[in-house]
């Protein structure tokens, strides 16, 4: 994957407001010098690492019309419509999402090595009981590795859950007998060391801190869902209000004990010993006996909580599917819905979608020359059709179209700044030859093709004949020069302006020889050599207001919006 | 529901709690203290009954991922890791991500080594808090759509942070918590080290925490941390011994590959690093090991072959260098730094912690290692004493006489000014018995201090009033109250410990995080109006 240049982004506004951490006061931890904190002022710098979290394609982006500004995923409120099944589309009802903790709870599993989804498979012969085992189509790995086979196909996750718990209390039950039989002393108990279950020492130890409280609590947990008991309320206000009972007066003469540590394994404690290193011996010895590819790897234990402890892919647990989500969004500000897709899981129709697309001028960048135009890599689908990065040469002017176009239905004015040099530790030159211009309002779909008589005389400033032919023939212009001042080409709700860059050098040639940290400071990172140009896109249009049907058309009002859109042009060659 | 949370604090207030101090004052028949409204007890259910369903989110945040999960369920529900996902650091739909390696061309004595892997580093001096907030804010949005997937309703939320973390990042945390859309109410903090101290079922603990950029080792005394001492010999420390282990073994094959990725090293030292226990072992004999070198689709499969007993060399030299004599104070290893610290601590609470060692972190399950750093705390133990010069020198005698009779006029002089608990309180023990001797001895002297509080003296220091006071609540169950022995526990880990401590929380209001930061609180002052003490 490359980066598909000529691209644009665009930053969310909300970037840019709120970001100042009380600079103030960080003066006082950081002496770097602030920057300038007014972000009217301040121009959006590509290169940052913030500028990662910040930009975002038009794609991504939502448009709230009541606060009449861009929304991106970190200024909507997210809510979830409906939960579903990747692999089965099974629409998980909102009371049991929590219960299977955010996963599927019928026969969907995935591979703990690969992440795949798993098939149940049968091997058991034909006169014996049949049993199945998960089988990974993609890696080969099946359940039968950890030791799991199944009576049934259906219904596995709840049989897995079984299978599970037979383990682990098993394993639980062998501790008892031996407690049972050595007296309770914590270097005896530890003597014989079991491999602790997570999830069996986590209940046992929930169950004693809740035993522990209520024991130090001096009432017998009052508030145990008993508010409805009145019998139980009446003897806790007698116990409050002096009408001692003999047990209560007892209690009372006593000391508080304090909440008391764990002991024992019954209660969740393990403990080991500096003599005794058997089991750790046991698993380096097993370490180098499976060799590299049995070892988990660390994605195999973060990608599910249940396989956190798993050092072999043997201890690997299968896990079940993760739910997917449905989601509506809202403004943050305003909480107006901005998107709410249909509830089926199948469905890919939304019932309310307020695009930015629809909304704000969108840019396109592309070269003059036709020549250089890129291809965007997205639409390369065989291999030997190479992507080629559209390099720049430094030092070499270029001259590029951008195209501005407007989704509203009113006539949109658009300014255009730019900073002459841009970000960044490559200084390359930008011009905009037309930086303000207007665009005519848009249509309905089919304005366009049924118009195209009338598309010559879209350019009023330049009805040549030789202008009428050029675009009846579809043929570039290629004599025509660029001006400053003038649009470029103009046709019914887009505007063509001319943009011209000198990239600058990756390095700068000069005579006297640098220090050794202004030289570090001149290597490159990654994709800082791609010429990056921020633009500023500021929109104005009068805007109808909407009045209650039947009322007096009120008078339209100026709206306005403002944007950075950052413009990818190319890489600049070494 | 806050005049319900306020009802249930108050009546029970005396009552000693986990997380408070054990309140001395003895329950006698009382009336309710005034200022509480009974209808929160006596009214309508609902209060309590919400309570009961209400879910607290428990968020733990370290250098290198970011975990959360829903209060009294024993894993979290999402890890994420800075710095793994394909997307970090990458504007949307950049997918370069998927198949290069990041942190390519880096070497791990470069400074800036790992750097797209860590959300901060302990030195916030030229730190971007910008980026980390919008790096927080985007692992928090994706934990919760992704994750948790939980409707909009406002949820407590109980924060897990490193002891010590930095102010700035957590202001910056608390902000990318506080203005997510779920809009907490309140925010918890707790300290790792004491929510590890609660996974593994303990009052006074030890915890040794092996992160990423350092290792701390924090006594816990009654919930309370006591004293703290840290290492830089974490798991960063290990993978950068890791990575060089590989380059040098890469070094001399026929393909030489001088450049080793974060994320290679970091996979081979969590597979393979062990410990051999004992370091004087005989070695047995040695077998090879081949690990095959992650590589994009199309390249021919790579692999590296060496002597496993040379995977245990990062993770010896990272914990157990050999020699400790020319080391900094913050680069000790881990043995004599909880030498250390058990000496400077009240031989009572030393007695305790010396059998409480816990080992928490991400780089604390490398198998050997608790063995060896408890074996060698041992013998550290046995060849010094409880006994804080390490070399008398010419002096032949342990214990000068001189010294002896200055200890006893300070006890003769009255009441000597107030020391903190982190400092010696009493004079160490000098004799080295047997363990268990040892431990008896302990018992009976505290049982004595214990009875003799019951007159007290204007003479006994404060701190060793407190201590022996906490310790005979302490001592009436000391049939498994094992001390002054060398032992470990284990633990759940931060994250369990803060699950258990919140779903406490939620049914017993007089449980209290260290930290608690109420959303109004925070959109008034900020950090500044946080009362952070005790983190």
């Amino acid at each position: 994957m490359d980066l598909a240049l000529p691209s644009a982004h665009y930053a969310c506004p909300c970037s840019s407001s709120p970001s100042a951490i009380t600079s103030a006061r960080r003066a006082s931890h950081i002496s770097a010098p602030l920057k300038d904190d007014d972000p009217e002022q301040s121009t959006f710098d590509p290169h940052s690492p913030r500028s990662a979290y910040n930009l975002l394609p038009l794609t991504h982006l939502l448009f709230c019309d009541e606060c009449s500004q861009i929304r991106c995923p970190k200024c909507t409120i997210e809510e979830v419509i409906t939960w579903y099944c990747p692999s089965c589309l099974f629409e998980v009802p909102s009371g049991s999402v929590r219960g299977d903790g955010n996963r599927c709870a019928r026969s969907c599993l995935d591979c703990p090595v690969c992440e795949a989804p798993l098939n149940p498979t049968s091997i058991g012969e034909r006169d014996t009981a049949e049993e199945y085992v998960l089988r990974c189509g993609y890696c080969h790995w099946t359940s039968a590795d950890a030791g799991i086979k199944l009576a049934k196909s259906t219904k596995l996750t709840e049989q897995l859950a079984k299978f599970r718990r037979t383990r682990v209390e098993g394993a639980s039950g062998l501790q008892h007998d031996d407690e049972a039989n050595v007296p309770r002393v914590a270097i005896t108990e530890a003597s014989k060391p079991q491999p602790r279950d997570h999830d069996d020492a986590f209940g046992k130890l929930t169950t004693f801190y809740k035993e522990q409280l209520s024991e130090s609590s001096d009432a017998p947990n009052p508030y145990g869902g008993s508010n409805y008991n009145s019998p139980t309320n009446l003897a806790r206000i007698m116990g409050i209000y002096g009408g001692l009972s003999r047990s209560a007066l007892k209690k009372s003469r006593e000391k508080p004990q304090p909440m008391r540590e764990a002991h024992g394994v019954n209660e969740g404690v393990a403990t080991f010993q500096p003599e005794e290193d058997g089991d750790e011996r046991d698993i380096v010895g097993k370490m180098r006996e499976l060799g590299w590819d049995d070892l988990t790897s660390e994605q195999q234990q973060v990608v599910a909580p249940v396989n956190g402890d798993a050092r072999f892919t043997s201890e690997l647990w299968p896990v079940s599917t993760r739910l997917r989500t449905k989601r509506g969004k809202r403004c943050k500000v305003c909480n107006q819905i901005v998107f709410r897709p249909e509830a089926k899981p199948g469905s890919t129709r939304t019932k309310v979608r307020m695009l930015a697309h629809d909304h704000i001028p969108k840019l396109a960048l592309q070269p003059l020359n036709v020549a250089a135009r890129a291809q965007d890599p997205s639409f390369i689908v065989r291999k030997d059709q190479l992507y080629v990065e559209p390099n720049l040469r430094p030092h070499a002017a270029q001259q590029y179209v951008l195209t501005v176009t407007n989704p509203l239905f009113e006539t949109v004015k658009v300014t255009l700044t730019t900073p002459a040099i841009t970000p960044g530790k490559v200084k390359s030159r930008v011009t905009i030859l037309c930086p303000e211009f207007s665009i005519g309002p848009a249509g309905e779909m089919w304005d366009d093709a049924l118009s195209s008589s009338t598309a010559s005389t879209s350019r009023p400033e330049d009805g040549s004949r030789k202008a009428a032919m050029a675009s009846l023939t579809g043929g570039e212009d290629s004599e025509r020069q660029p001006e400053a001042g003038k649009v470029w080409e103009k046709s019914r709700n887009r505007t063509k302006v001319i943009l011209e860059i000198v990239p600058g050098a990756l390095k700068e040639i000069s005579i006297v020889p640098k220090a050794e940290e202004a030289q570090a400071s001149e290597v490159l990172g990654e994709d800082e050599d791609v010429l990056q140009v921020p633009i500023f896109v500021r929109a104005e249009w009068m805007a109808e207001v909407s009045h209650p049907p039947g009322g007096k058309p009120e008078p339209k009002e100026l709206r306005e919006i403002g944007y950075w859109c950052v413009l990818g042009v190319g890489r600049i060659m070494g | 529901m806050a005049a319900t949370a306020s009802s249930n604090t108050d009546y029970f207030a005396s009552r000693p709690s986990p997380r408070s101090r054990p309140s001395l004052a003895p329950t006698s028949p009382r009336t309710p203290l005034l200022g509480r409204s009974i209808s929160g007890q006596f009214g309508s259910p609902g209060g309590s009954y919400l309570r009961e369903q209400e879910e607290v989110l428990v968020w733990e945040l370290h250098q290198r991922y970011i975990s959360v999960g829903i209060a009294g369920e024993n894993r979290p529900r999402g890890v994420l890791r800075f710095g793994y996902g394909v997307n970090d650091g990458r504007r949307v739909g950049d997918w370069r991500g998927v198949d290069r390696d990041a942190g390519v061309g880096l070497d791990e004595v470069n400074e800036k080594w790992g750097r797209e892997h860590e959300l901060f580093r302990a030195d916030v001096t030229d730190l971007d808090l910008g980026l980390v907030e919008d790096v927080l804010e985007r692992a928090v949005r994706t934990l919760h759509v992704d994750y948790l997937q939980l409707d909009a309703k406002p949820r407590k939320v109980v924060l897990a942070v490193s002891s010590l973390l930095p102010l700035p990042v957590l202001e910056v945390t608390l902000k990318v918590l506080f203005g997510h859309y779920s809009q907490p109410p309140v925010v918890t903090l707790m300290p790792t080290p004491l929510l590890a101290c609660v996974g593994a079922g303990l009052r006074n603990a030890l915890v040794v925490e092996i992160g990423w950029e350092e290792t701390v080792m924090t006594a816990i005394g009654e919930y309370k941390t006591v004293a703290e001492r840290r290492s830089v010999r974490g798991g960063k420390m290990l993978v950068q011994n890791t990575s060089a282990l590989l380059r040098d073994t890469l070094k001399s094959t026929t393909n030489p590959k001088t450049l080793i990725p974060l994320k290679f090293a970091e996979d081979v030292a969590q597979r393979t690093a062990h410990c051999p226990t004992d370091p004087n072992a005989p070695s047995s004999p040695d077998s090879s090991f081949t690990i095959t070198i992650p590589s994009t689709t199309d390249a021919p499969v790579q692999k590296v072959t060496l002597p496993f007993s040379s995977l245990a060399t990062p993770a010896t030299r990272t914990f157990f260098p050999p020699s400790t004599s020319y080391n900094d104070t913050n680069d000790l290893p881990l043995s004599t730094l909880i030498f250390l610290i058990l000496l400077a601590l009240p031989s009572d609470l030393r007695a305790q912690c010396m059998a409480r060692i816990v080992l928490t972190g991400s780089s604390s399950n490398i198998p050997g290692l608790r063995t060896r750093l408890l074996r060698e705390l041992d013998q550290l133990i046995r060849d010094r004493g409880w006994d804080h010069v390490h070399s008398y020198g010419s002096a032949k005698s342990p214990l000068p006489l001189r010294l002896r009779e200055r200890i006893a006029g300070e006890e003769g002089k009255g009441a000597p000014a107030y020391r903190p608990p982190a400092q010696p309180a009493e004079p160490p023990l000098r004799t080295l018995e047997t363990p268990a001797a040892r431990s008896d001895t302990t018992a009976t002297a505290i049982d004595s201090a214990a009875n003799d509080f019951s007159s007290p003296r204007a003479s006994i220091d404060p701190a060793t009033s407190l201590a022996a006071r906490i310790d005979r609540r302490l001592a009436t169950q000391s049939k498994n109250d094992v001390r002054g022995v060398v032992r470990g526990v284990e633990t759940l880990g931060a994250w369990a410990g803060g699950s258990l401590f919140a779903s406490l929380a939620k049914s017993n209001a007089s449980i209290r995080g260290v930290a608690e930061i109420t959303r109004e609180e925070w959109e008034k002052k900020g950090v500044d109006g946080c009362d952070l003490r005790g983190l």
